[in-house]
């Protein structure tokens, strides 16, 4: 469980290298909006972040998310409800 | 430590973008000539960034019938449309325009904005779902919001990524598609038709803006989903005032039984005053002028296609679509910004959207043809692109239009 866990991590830390300009590697401390992107990019990450998963990602819970960990948190979350469900 | 530091990315931004010249958002007019002419620090301009799609800011019967009710009914309503606000000619306008679209019920909002409020923050709530288009304006984004609802994007005009997407929602609760006939940006159209049939297939609600297309698209004037041939599978159009009726205000036509309802529970219909007598005469009269003159979006439909392929012919990026909107896309906000300062020493006015505002952060030389720019002007403008994208060294680098 612990590996998926770090898989999902370095997956999303990845989606958003892909985002920011001069960046090969992201740590999961740092914050989204710091790295330079804006309102629609980090929108638009999460739309990259949900096909990877097959999950909705509600825009109403983008506020829970400041860092990279943040988001890897609530994917993860919304991973379990799915598999929860089906 | 000051209050508006949370800003300061923002000012640092508009300072390095205005550092080059003029400011393309502190612009304001010493005067307006007609629907195409303006004045600008002294200088005639040639107006080609206004939404004033019909070109009705001042056709005699519009000024007419806003100036006899602004003399008759006094200068505002002072009140919301649920308390003292609502007077005859509200009334006979929402009863206009439902006959306008073949619908049962239609509500009038103060702008175009706020009808996209009242209606998003209304029509769903906790539990439901909201399915909007990436692109979608600014007035969506902060309607869904107030919705409670859960919401998502699905990519721009891509029905099968809106189809993936239906088909991840949980079970329980209804569904709201929102699009846009129009797109503001870059001047593309929703493809309704498709999107039409995913939601006949998920049972889901359409919701479509008009704002950019009523009065532009349809045989009658209707917009994409009259043009698309699925007005029965669109259950709200929501549309403003502010560009092809040449005024402001807000609208949203439907069938849907209890749409009345929707008064005593839509806050940015009931905690806000109603329009002035005025603007609603003056809206009431575009709309007769928009239904009798089909004429005037012939002229429109020409001219735009006119700009769209003089543009492409001298190797601009544009929008994929000959709309009225007609997007020159540029390298950088910094260029576009050159750009624009030398179209106003030129004497044009044209739109500037830089990102966030606009799709994958790009920036854009916006225009919106009227259908009252004559060949003349358009061939100006035409002339004065060419020349500044050479002065600037904007080379052709696609010859294509822009698309994904």
């Amino acid at each position: 469980m612990a590996d998926r866990a770090d898989h999902i991590a370095a997956r999303i830390a990845g989606l958003v290298a892909e985002r920011v300009p001069r960046v090969d590697a992201v740590a999961g401390e740092a914050r989204i909006r710091e790295l330079g992107l804006d309102s629609v990019a980090v929108m638009d990450l999460v739309m990259a972040v949900e096909d990877q998963y097959e999950v909705i990602f509600p825009l109403e819970r983008l506020a829970e998310i400041e860092t990279i960990d943040d988001l890897t948190r609530v994917v993860r979350g919304l991973i379990e409800q799915r598999m929860a469900s089906s | 430590m000051s209050l508006l530091n949370h800003l300061a990315p923002l000012r640092d931004a508009y300072r390095r973008l205005t550092q080059a010249g003029g400011d393309p958002f502190d612009v304001g007019f010493d005067a307006i000539l007609s629907p195409t002419e303006g004045v600008l620090n002294g200088r005639r301009m040639l107006l080609l960034g206004t939404n004033n799609y019909l070109g009705l800011t001042f056709d005699p019967a519009c000024v007419a019938a806003g100036a006899q009710a602004l003399e008759m009914q006094g200068t505002g309503t002072t009140g919301s449309r649920i308390a003292n606000g609502t007077y005859g000619g509200h009334r006979a306008l929402e009863e206009q325009l439902a006959r306008f679209y073949g619908r049962r019920s239609a509500m009038v909002f103060t702008t175009g904005y706020q009808a996209n409020l009242g209606m998003l923050s209304s029509l769903v709530g906790p539990g439901d779902h909201i399915v909007i288009d990436a692109d979608s304006h600014a007035s969506i984004y902060d309607g869904v919001k107030l919705s409670r609802a859960t919401v998502t994007r699905f990519r721009h005009n891509d029905p099968d990524d809106l189809g993936r997407r239906l088909g991840r929602l949980p079970t329980g609760g209804n569904t709201l598609i929102v699009v846009e006939g129009v797109y503001s940006m870059l001047g593309d159209s929703a493809p309704l038709a498709e999107i039409a049939a995913l939601k006949r297939e998920h049972g889901a609600y359409l919701l479509v803006d008009e704002a950019h297309s009523m009065g532009v698209l349809g045989e009658k004037g209707r917009g994409l989903a009259e043009a698309a041939g699925v007005e029965a599978d669109v259950d709200f159009i929501v549309g403003t005032f502010s560009k092809s009726l040449g005024a402001i205000g807000g609208f949203c036509v439907s069938d849907v039984p209890d749409f009345d309802l929707l008064r005593l529970a839509s806050r940015p219909y009931m905690f806000t005053a109603s329009l002035p007598p005025s603007i609603i005469a003056s809206v009431a009269a575009a709309l007769e002028r928009l239904q009798q003159e089909p004429g005037l979006r012939r002229r429109l439909s020409d001219n735009a296609r006119h700009l769209h392929g003089a543009l492409v012919a001298a190797g601009l990026a544009v929008g994929p679509e000959p709309t009225p909107i007609i997007s020159i896309e540029l390298a950088s906000p910094e260029l576009a910004i050159a750009f624009w300062n030398r179209l106003i020493e030129q004497g044009i006015y044209i739109n500037l959207a830089l990102p966030p505002a606009t799709p994958r952060g790009i920036a854009l030389l916006r225009s919106s043809v009227s259908a009252a720019h004559t060949r003349e002007q358009l061939d100006r403008v035409v002339g004065a692109v060419s020349t500044i994208a050479g002065e600037l060294g904007v080379t052709p680098r696609r010859r294509r239009a822009v698309s994904e």
